[in-house]
């Protein structure tokens, strides 16, 4: 039945949605609702991804609240799921058969007529680069041509909302890489939401972030907002360019330290100055070699949000 | 609501997937076992002493129950008309179990469970696919063992020279029918534990296998029925049978439907 409510223009909204698993409550009255583009969940482990990813895709009904595809719900009207393409943890092929049998059995579950799944499954083999592997059977494939396929799969029928969960982990870099242009491309026309634990690749791909933590919606927002409202985009960042033995003089001079490569990544306080940093570290007998100004990114806005827990 | 259009195509495409994985491996089993079936009549009706004692003298009651008088081969007779639809029985929930393991639990173990719930069908709709799936696979692959081994049987009846004065002759059909609804129950429950216990699927043990036994159940009940000597119409063994079972296997599929919850398989 179509809704009367917001929910109703938006291709996924989640409304008040709390799932448990006997004592160990994973999403606690999560209201999430998604524009197109791509929006990047991030969370801990057991944060409740995938449990959030369950129940958006129609797979898991939730204990309270409702989920809404394009304004129906999948539990009552399973036909809703139809616009849904799914990627999870475990998609596996059945490795018995050939890929295009796996695909072509895949298009049949969603009704594609014989010349529909013919064109889609070389549109996607095509978009994903597996034309080679149609005819191998599912248990002769790598872990990287797998996670090809199974993408494949989860576009043959032309979903307008994807699901991916980590859809580039374990595949080589330039695959990887020839990935992450597709899913820009998918993004274009769809909406995506997709857990990755890449920041480098999330910062790259997303138009949203979307934050777990302990099974509770803590941040929905584009990068830049979250940053504005955490604080972060205020916040003044060196790189001190210095041995690992400068940790414990950060510390001590009260500053909260992370490691990026051969640097210490330090915030100033509002009446410091880089070479105040310098200074108190060089008097403490700590050799810097340099220091530069430090951009805010998605592992500072990842840490101020975890450590709200 | 539960749309059975929708049930269907999921259910050909279910039995195509798996006709295609499994392959002529389908049909060696209902086959090999049709064969032997036809070279154990085949020695009835050679040397009928090599049965047992306890078995002529079942078959020899049994056989009353449907002629008036045989000639000829009687014992070979006997064991068409009488063991067959409980061998085929038998077969018939073996061959269902490995289907639904096949169809549920790999599927539930591999992952690609999770995948097929998010495409566009309930819970229960999925269920009932699955049922229904090895369902038909486990009678399509009781047909060609009821074609081979009986079909062969009685050419080898036949041709022995074997003449009966028939009394009530369509009950010899009627026995035919429990292999249908034990097949049935066998694809119920072996689809119900591979659900519950998908572990069992890969592991080949572990509690589900002792729950498997309760689809072997109607099954080894039927042989104990005939090879005990126990003056009970095979008639009243079909019909109470089938009616039975296929009562069970309704209020089991609309009560275990109902209760399906995908979160223990994820």
């Amino acid at each position: 039945m179509a809704l009367s409510t917001p929910a109703n223009d938006s291709p996924l909204a989640i409304e008040d949605v709390s799932v448990s698993y006997g004592n160990i409550q994973a999403l606690s009255t999560v209201t999430l609702q998604l524009e197109s583009g791509l929006t990047a969940l991030l969370g801990p482990n057991g944060a409740g991804k995938t449990t959030l990813f369950r129940v958006g895709a129609g797979i898991l009904p939730p204990d309270t609240g409702t989920v809404y595809l394009a304004g129906r719900d999948p539990f009552t009207d399973p036909a809703a799921k139809t616009d849904v393409g799914y990627l999870g943890h475990g998609a596996a092929l059945d490795g018995r058969r050939r890929v295009r049998a796996n695909l072509d059995s895949w298009g049949r579950t969603y009704g594609l007529d014989e010349t529909a799944r013919e064109n889609r499954i070389a549109r996607v083999a095509d978009r994903f680069e597996f034309a080679d592997l149609l005819d191998r059977p599912g248990e002769a494939l790598s872990r990287g041509q797998h996670q090809r396929v199974a993408l494949g799969r989860a576009t043959l029928h032309d979903p307008s909302v994807l699901f991916l969960d980590e859809p580039t982990s374990g595949l080589d870099p330039t695959t990887a890489d020839r990935l992450r242009t597709e899913l820009e491309t998918l993004a274009a026309e769809r909406t995506l939401l997709y857990a990755t634990h890449n920041l480098h690749e999330a910062a790259k791909l997303a138009d949203r972030i979307a934050f777990l933590l302990d099974g509770q919606l803590i941040a929905h927002d584009e990068v830049d907002s979250l940053l504005a409202k955490t604080g972060l985009k205020e916040d003044r960042r060196v790189a001190v360019d210095a041995g690992v033995d400068a940790e414990d003089p950060l510390r001590s001079l009260g500053y909260d330290p992370t490691r990026q490569g051969d640097a210490w990544v330090v915030t100033l306080g509002a009446d410091e100055e880089p070479a105040d940093v310098v200074a108190a570290l060089v008097e403490q007998g700590v050799r810097v070699s340099g220091i530069r100004r430090a951009d805010v990114d998605l592992n500072d806005l990842y840490r101020r949000l975890e450590a709200q827990r | 609501m539960t749309d059975w259009r929708r049930i269907w195509r999921l259910t050909r495409t279910l039995l195509e997937a798996e006709v295609g994985a499994r392959g002529r491996s389908l049909a060696f089993y209902p086959v090999g076992f049709g064969m032997l079936f036809v070279a154990v009549t085949a020695i009835a009706v050679i040397s009928p002493s090599m049965l047992t004692g306890t078995t002529q003298t079942g078959l020899k009651m049994a056989l009353g129950q449907y002629f008036t008088s045989v000639s000829g081969p009687r014992f070979a007779v006997a064991l068409v008309v009488v063991q067959a639809p409980v061998l085929i029985s038998i077969f018939s929930v073996v061959v269902a179990t490995p289907t639904a393991r096949s169809l549920a639990g790999r599927r539930v173990s591999s992952g690609e469970f999770e995948t097929l719930l998010a495409a566009p069908y309930s819970h229960a709709e999925i269920f009932l696919a699955l049922v229904v799936t090895a369902f038909m696979l486990a009678v399509s692959q009781t047909v060609v063992l009821a074609f081979v081994g009986v079909g062969g049987a009685w050419a080898v009846i036949i041709a022995a020279g074997a003449r009966f004065a028939l009394s009530i002759g369509p009950i010899i059909y009627a026995p035919y029918l429990v292999p249908f609804s034990v097949a049935l129950w066998g694809a119920f429950v072996a689809t119900v534990v591979y659900l519950v216990y998908p572990e069992t699927a890969l592991s080949g043990a572990g509690t589900g296998n002792l729950l498997l036994l309760i689809a072997y159940l109607p099954a080894f009940g039927l042989l104990g029925l005939t090879t005990t000597s126990t003056p009970v119409s095979p008639l009243f063994v079909a019909v109470t049978g089938f009616v039975g079972v296929s009562m069970l296997t309704g209020i089991g599929v609309v009560a275990i439907q109902n209760w399906f919850r995908p979160t223990r398989l994820l």
